[in-house]
């Protein structure tokens, strides 16, 4: 069973490994020795205040990994594709894939007190759905037509199609229920007041630190936890730390316990100074640039292909991302559901192939000259790109490598805003993409669905518009048959890199740190801690 | 005085109308759509997908008011922003004022503590400099003075927290928290303008301690010390007055940096993060939280200088 690929660098390496893929593989044996301590606050460094806790409503990506703690989802995700008891104890599936039967827990309160029951779930489909809720999740809903209270601990959720991601989106933090009654309580300001049924509570703010406490009632664990009862942990603190080097500092000086996103160069030197590092290679869509083939020169084939075969992925990896990454070869990344290896054989770096390419392609280098012409018009490419973590220097070094074979490429980079006006009008031809997904129904419907172009998100950013590729990607997204859906979104995989209508540069792979004492870390399938079974040494 | 002061309170509000439509303007004039950098950031990077339809987005315009002529949230911005409402944020659908109340005293505390080292630190070294011009002393402090006015803030805030927090673990490395943890935050805010201010200090003493009255006193036998405070600070300390007032906006828009770097709350990260999310009434909320409190720092240094100065209440 692939529960998380974590890679832990450092000495406490196999400890983690082992204690992670027991508490997957043993499916409730607790496989604790030591036993852990009980007790005592966590420190955990966050890049980003948390705007929301409300998560029918908003899942801003600084907010998730909070939010998992406090709700609980119906079902979880143990391994792609997997799913095992959570809220719900029991699902069926109607032989039409229209009707998902839940049977829930009935020794479930909400944090407040309230009873979990039927209602609430049916609840949290309708509030998702209604407009006046705002919510930025309807994608979450995907097809839902209406739910149904069958008594009070069996809910059915009736779907407008069949929709293969439906369960993934169940496990997911979007889908979990919060209180009715808080929601009665808090209206809009419930995402201030977050009320779930999960191991840690709500407790307070102080300036932009998050107060957690443990859940004293908490007796629903799912078994891939490995052990039941309330939370180890007597609370946690989300301190707001959004600059990547004091986050790094905070962990040395022992202000806090636990971080992410590190400073990349200074992980060497963490691990060698003791602090644990562990390594979660994320399931979704890979870090890529996607080529916009509707704009010049990019809308010929031939100069895609030299792109792809320009950009030495190796490289990138090495220089910016200190080899912490490894490259990718499709559109989606090594862990997700429905990966197909064989985008593998599609890629390789070929400076030689490249420049062929672009002299077939009539784009020639003049004597003397470094940008390539045709009928005297330049080679030029136009590169769109938000700073954000290493955008900025992946961008700048394959910026540097399609010069070398005669590309004039002009580098914009902004801020998001900027780049997502850019992006609704088309002017460019490599873009950038990155989206962290159990399953491909999240991502590839969303990257290359003709849909996708002029409405919802634009996240279309080929501009690929292919009936029969649209036809492909809802047949795939229709089914619940797991066979199909891999065959089908393998075939989809290998049709993107073979129009190279995307550069796919790298997986992406979360990190987390953590001081020697904080023991058992579990992270989730997304790179969430699961800090349910984490502990502090005292 | 009581005029002038009314006057000057007075003249506050066009200030505000005018900062008030110029943000509203500007963020309105750049091809921005808060709606599409809503869901497309909030779907990027996070996993159940928002890949929100066309519907919801339609919805999410409606309901924030954004389908509306431009005129119509100008007005309705500044009649609600009259009984102290600033709107909802895009994001957290929380009320805009809350937001910043709760952050204003963050960021104020910063600024206070930052002026403080300034002055504290800029005019200590500035007279030390300033009693004797040309010394190594002097030209010593005057190289520190010009790197203090040269190093960016970012660094010099990373610099303090790797030697004071790290190598020596005198502070903490966030700025929040125990009480002393103020004071690097507040040492990186306030270096640069006790540059300023230390070099002003310095040339100012300097060029009055040549001054006929000074020669007078000192052949009246007084001592250096009451030459000093009673003569000479009197006249060097009131221009620094005015460089004060201007630092304050400095120091205002420092906070965010600073801010950032020791992980310390504060509307200047709010402001921040709102332009880079285009939480549109955050940013408006936040241009007029820090205009007014500008515009009330130099009204209060003006008033100080009249009453420090006798030509200026004469006059």
């Amino acid at each position: 069973m692939r529960m998380i690929h974590a890679r832990c660098l450092s000495a406490a390496r196999i400890a983690i490994s082992a204690s992670l893929l027991s508490l997957a593989a043993s499916q409730g044996a607790v496989a604790q020795t030591p036993p852990l301590t009980q007790g005592g606050t966590l420190n955990w460094a966050f890049i980003l205040r948390s705007q929301s806790l409300d998560p029918n409503v908003w899942s801003g990506n600084s907010d998730v990994a909070v939010m998992r703690q406090i709700y609980d989802p119906l079902i979880w995700s143990s391994a792609p594709g997997q799913y095992e008891p959570g809220l719900a104890t029991a699902w069926t599936i109607s032989p039409d894939g229209l009707v998902y039967t839940f049977q829930l827990r009935k020794d479930v309160t909400f944090h407040d007190g309230t009873p979990f029951t039927a209602k609430a779930v049916k609840a949290t489909f309708e509030r998702i759905a209604d407009p006046a809720t705002k919510s930025l999740m309807t994608g979450a809903i995907g097809t839902f037509e209406s739910a149904e209270v069958i008594d009070d601990y069996t809910v059915s959720i009736k779907l407008k199609q069949p929709w293969g991601a439906f369960l993934a989106n169940v496990s997911g933090v979007a889908l979990s229920p919060v209180s009715p009654a808080a929601i009665q309580k808090f209206g809009a300001q419930i995402g201030q007041n977050p009320v779930g049924t999960g191991p840690f509570m709500f407790d307070k703010w102080v300036g932009n630190d998050l107060h957690l406490k443990r859940n004293p009632t908490y007796n629903w664990a799912p078994a891939m936890m490995g052990r039941t009862g309330p939370a180890l942990l007597d609370g946690i603190v989300v301190k707001e730390v959004p600059e990547a080097s004091t986050r790094m500092n905070a962990l040395r000086s022992g202000e806090v316990n636990l971080t992410h996103f590190p400073v990349l160069s200074q992980l060497g030197s963490m691990e060698t100074a003791g602090f644990q590092v562990i390594r979660i290679d994320q399931p979704g869509f890979a870090w890529s640039f996607p080529i916009n083939i509707t704009k010049p020169p990019t809308d010929d084939l031939k100069v895609r292909q030299a792109i792809l075969a320009t950009i030495n992925k190796d490289q990138v990896v090495r220089s910016v991302m200190f080899n912490q990454a490894k490259p990718a070869f499709g559109p989606l990344t090594a862990p997700t559901f429905g990966y197909d290896p064989a985008v593998k054989s599609t890629s390789t770096y070929d400076l030689k192939k490249a420049a062929a390419l672009l002299d077939e392609a009539g784009w020639k280098l003049p004597a003397g000259g470094t940008i390539r012409e045709r009928a005297g018009e330049k080679l030029k490419l136009e590169m769109i790109m938000f700073d954000s973590g290493p955008n900025k220097a992946i961008s700048e070094l394959t910026q540097a490598m399609l010069q070398q074979v005669g590309f004039d490429v002009t580098l914009s980079v902004t801020n998001y805003p900027a780049f997502a006006a850019k992006v609704a009008d088309s002017q460019y031809n490599l873009a950038q993409m990155r989206w962290s997904a159990l399953d491909p129904d999240q991502v590839i419907p969303t990257m290359f669905s003709s849909r996708q172009i002029t409405g919802g998100g634009q996240f279309n950013r080929t501009r690929i518009a292919d009936p029969a590729l649209d036809k492909k990607i809802a047949e795939a997204g229709a089914s619940t048959d797991t066979a199909l859906r891999k065959k089908l979104y393998g075939e989809v995989q290998m049709e993107v890199m073979k129009n190279a209508w995307l550069a796919p540069i790298y997986d992406d792979v979360w990190f987390w740190l953590a001081q020697p004492s904080v023991k058992n870390i579990k992270i989730d399938l997304e790179g969430r801690p699961l800090f349910y079974v984490m502990s502090l040494a005292k | 005085m009581t005029r002038y002061a009314l006057w000057r309170i007075g003249a506050v509000i066009p200030v505000l109308l005018g900062v008030t439509f110029a943000v509203f303007f500007m963020l309105h004039v750049l091809p921005l759509d808060p709606i599409q950098v809503m869901i497309t950031q909030t779907s990027s990077g996070q996993a159940p997908s928002a890949s929100a339809t066309e519907q919801t987005i339609a919805n999410l315009r409606r309901e924030l008011g954004l389908d509306r002529p431009l005129y119509v949230q100008y007005a309705s911005f500044l009649f609600k922003g009259l009984s102290g409402d600033l709107g909802i944020s895009f994001r957290s659908h929380q009320p805009v004022v809350d937001l910043l109340l709760a952050q204003y005293p963050y960021t104020i505390r910063l600024a206070l503590a930052g002026l403080l080292c300034a002055v504290v630190l800029g005019t200590t070294f500035g007279i030390i400099a300033g009693l004797m011009p040309g010394s190594l002393v002097d030209k010593f402090l005057l190289l520190v003075a010009t790197l203090g006015i040269a190093a960016p803030s970012f660094w010099l805030g990373l610099m303090l927290i790797y030697f004071l927090a790290i190598v020596f673990p005198i502070f903490p490395v966030l700025g929040v928290g125990r009480p002393e943890a103020i004071l690097l935050p507040a040492l990186t805010l306030g270096l640069p303008g006790a540059a300023i201010i230390a070099r002003l200090t310095r040339s100012n003493l300097a060029a009055t301690m040549k001054e006929d009255f000074i020669v007078t006193a000192r052949s009246k036998g007084l001592s250096r010390r009451l030459i000093l405070l009673k003569h000479a600070l009197p006249n060097v300390l009131l221009p620094v007055l005015t460089v004060i007032g201007l630092q304050f906006g400095n120091l205002m828009t420092g906070t965010v940096i600073v801010e950032t770097v020791f992980s310390r709350p504060g509307i200047g990260r709010l402001g921040v993060d709102a332009i880079l999310q285009s939480d549109y009434p955050i940013v408006q909320g936040f241009a007029v939280v820090l205009a007014t409190t500008y515009v009330f720092v130099n009204l209060i240094i003006d008033l100080a200088y009249m009453w420090l100065d006798p030509r200026i209440r004469y006059a």
